[in-house]
């Protein structure tokens, strides 16, 4: 009876010792490229939000042959990043702009008309099945859009007033504030603006939020990119951040506490980061005094994101940016000391670009981005890390 | 496939010379001595030779997701490329049995391409066409238990053979090679990159075990004994490892990630083993003294 005892006991020690097939591993971590066998087809993501059923909802823009503005594409994957369905937009609405938002039970973001330039907000549910787009009256040239709670702020851009517009909307997409702000008078001061639109100049890192009780935006305003402070109720700004015309300014913000950020800044191609950093947001300040962490790997004006993640039981501060090399570099700092805890690289060979990163349900690090495969086509990709494997 | 199928007609032939049951010849006679000395023996011993690994596919996976053609599956060269084997014999013979037990050293290598191609929509005549050539090269520290039966009690035994591996990874690497066709950039070109060599260790199962059935020939001669060993190994549990399938962040780079495998081995190996019972202080068996 022992012998058999024994025999047992060391064959399920060894069973357990073998690798078996798990459904469960399958969506743990992950890289997947979704390609696309045109040749000529150029994809690149917004945003993406991980969806109810555990999948991920994906908002690119791809090249369209009939319009110098990009097309929408919405991508469904299951947990395990494989695609499950996709809409390749036409060219009724274009130059999709995030965030990707959740309103409701279903999914949003900001579109325009190629032809009037009217802003449109689409709103889908989670498999795709139903897209419906809402004019948004007097909003033009969409350029970034967040949350909050039940209220969308929108930045937008004002051609005819060369205008940079910020608003609220409620969740019927009617507009419940907005303030427009000055970008400067004269026939070149909108040439960056539109060649951003049209994806022919540089890319600038428009985007919005609201810290306590001020909203604010990362834009033009007044002849240089700047962050800007407002309450939506004055026509003045509460507080503006200057860049250095379209040569530095913001990369991202992350409010932490009071007028405590997280920010990353560019400057003529240099990049630096900033775990920590007190912002006034009143008065006039200039982004070059700010100072940060000088990154040379970063490629000139590559795009940054941040994420506040709590890995590890620390609370920790994501930056998450193109390196020079190709790769995506993520850089791991302590929210309480600003100390670095780790970095960690994602891809080789073929270039890798940072879109978008997120923190799955499980507390695990989501990114996404384009890579090219086979060195020349833009595709997407979506990587899950698990926190595990982020050590320090 | 074809490997099940040298090994079956190897394991019927020793089958049949067993079987024929001819008078032994001058060549394979042996003295009653000779037989109480082969009777119940210890042996120790060393072999050495070539393996020739194969895959079966028990899962499929890629990094890349299609969204508009179906996956491509990778094409596996199985029993393609030889690898090295060395192992180590301790065995106890009781009449025509024997139990051997087989540490050793063995690398699996294995190929395989996956093929991509990229159409313009706009202009057919445009296209690329990469194919991704990716070798494994895999070495595990083996630990087979087998049985042996002896088809006859003549100086040359014919055996047949079964049993157990466990299997455990010392390291693993992985070599991919990108070659392709562009017709889309002014000609016709034909290119190969250099290969690109990572290690792989951890995208291999750290242990698996499988199933041994194999035959053979041994050839007793003064005390030692010089064998000839086929062994077709069934690898029974997964080869690579199922948390780490991501974890390489170079390979995750070409769209490439392992499938669930078993991996399969051919192994031939020649060794000599010897007797270390009834052996006189010279070393010689009690058989062989004047």
């Amino acid at each position: 009876m022992i012998r058999y005892f024994a025999l047992l006991t060391v064959t399920l020690f060894l069973n357990s010792c073998f690798e078996e097939a798990s459904p469960e591993k399958d969506k743990r971590a992950f890289t997947r490229i979704f390609d696309h066998n045109d040749f000529g087809k150029r994809f690149k993501p917004v945003d993406f939000l991980e969806t109810s059923d555990g999948g991920y909802l994906i908002l690119a823009e791809y090249n369209l042959n009939a319009s110098q503005f990009s097309g929408i594409y919405l991508l469904r994957s299951d947990q395990n990043g494989q695609y499950l369905n996709g809409i390749m937009m036409d060219e009724t609405l274009v130059n999709p702009a995030g965030n990707l938002m959740k309103l409701g039970s279903g999914y949003c973001f900001f579109a325009m008309d190629p032809l009037t330039v009217q802003a449109y907000l689409i709103q889908t549910n989670e498999d795709l099945t139903s897209i419906s787009s809402l004019p948004i009256n007097g909003i033009t040239y969409p350029a970034a859009a967040s949350a909050d709670n039940n209220y969308i702020i929108l930045l937008s851009y004002d051609p005819v007033n060369l205008q940079t517009v910020l608003s609220t909307l409620n969740s019927s997409g009617t507009v419940t504030a907005s303030k427009a702000f000055s970008i400067g008078a004269g026939e070149g001061v909108e040439e960056p603006v539109i060649n951003h639109y049209l994806r022919t100049g540089k890319q600038f890192p428009f985007f919005t939020g609201k810290a306590g009780n001020l909203y604010y935006f990362n834009g033009f305003y007044n002849y240089t990119f700047s962050l800007v402070f407002t309450d939506l109720v004055q026509d003045n700004p509460q507080g503006i951040v200057q860049g250095n015309q379209d040569d530095g300014g913001f990369q991202a913000l992350l409010p932490l506490q009071g007028n405590a950020f997280a920010a990353a800044r560019f400057n003529f191609g240099d990049n630096y980061l900033l775990p920590r950093i007190n912002l006034s947001a009143s008065g006039i300040t200039s982004a070059t005094d700010l100072g940060g962490l000088t990154f040379p790997e970063i490629a000139a004006d590559a795009t940054v994101r941040i994420l506040r993640a709590s890995i590890n039981n620390t609370n920790v501060l994501v930056f998450g940016s193109d390196t020079r090399s190709g790769q995506i570099g993520l850089y791991l700092y302590d929210e309480a000391t600003g100390e670095l805890l780790t970095t960690r690289y994602e891809g080789f060979a073929n270039p890798f670009k940072l879109s978008a990163i997120r923190l799955s349900g499980s507390g695990d690090l989501l990114l996404c981005g384009t890579t090219y495969l086979a060195g020349r086509f833009p595709r997407i990709f979506l990587t899950k890390i698990p926190q595990q494997e982020l050590q320090w | 496939m074809r490997s099940i199928s040298l090994f079956l007609l190897l394991a019927s032939v020793t089958m049949v010379a067993a079987q024929k049951r001819k008078p032994p010849s001058s060549f394979n006679r042996i003295n009653a001595a000779n037989t109480q000395f082969l009777e119940k023996q210890w042996w120790l011993g060393l072999k050495a030779g070539v393996s020739f690994s194969g895959t079966v596919v028990q899962q499929p996976y890629s990094g890349l997701s299609p969204v508009n053609y179906t996956a491509p599956q990778k094409n596996y060269d199985n029993f393609a490329q030889p690898g090295f084997v060395v192992l180590m014999e301790a065995a106890f013979s009781y009449r025509r049995f024997t139990v051997a037990f087989q540490p050793g050293y063995r690398n699996a290598r294995f190929d395989y391409q996956t093929f991509y191609l990229w159409t313009d929509y706009q202009n057919p005549d445009n296209r690329l066409e990469l194919q991704y050539g990716q070798q494994q090269r895999v070495e595990y520290a083996d630990f087979p238990l087998l049985v042996r039966f002896d088809a006859t009690t003549t100086r040359l035994r014919p055996y047949i053979q079964a049993g157990v591996y466990y299997a455990h990874l010392i390291q693993a690497a992985k070599t991919i090679q990108v070659t392709g066709t562009d017709y889309a950039s002014g000609g016709i070109n034909v290119f190969a990159q250099p290969p690109v060599k990572v290690g792989a260790t951890e995208l291999f199962a750290t242990t698996h075990y499988g199933l041994i059935a194999g035959a053979g020939a041994s050839l007793h001669s003064g005390n030692v004994r010089f064998s000839f060993d086929i062994q077709y190994r069934k690898g029974m549990s997964l080869a690579n490892s199922t948390s780490n399938r991501y974890a390489n962040t170079r390979l995750n780079s070409f769209g490439d990630v392992m499938d669930d495998i078993h991996i399969n081995s051919v192994l031939f190996s020649l060794g000599t083993i010897f007797p270390l019972k009834f052996l006189s202080k010279s070393f010689q068996s009690v058989t062989q003294r004047p």
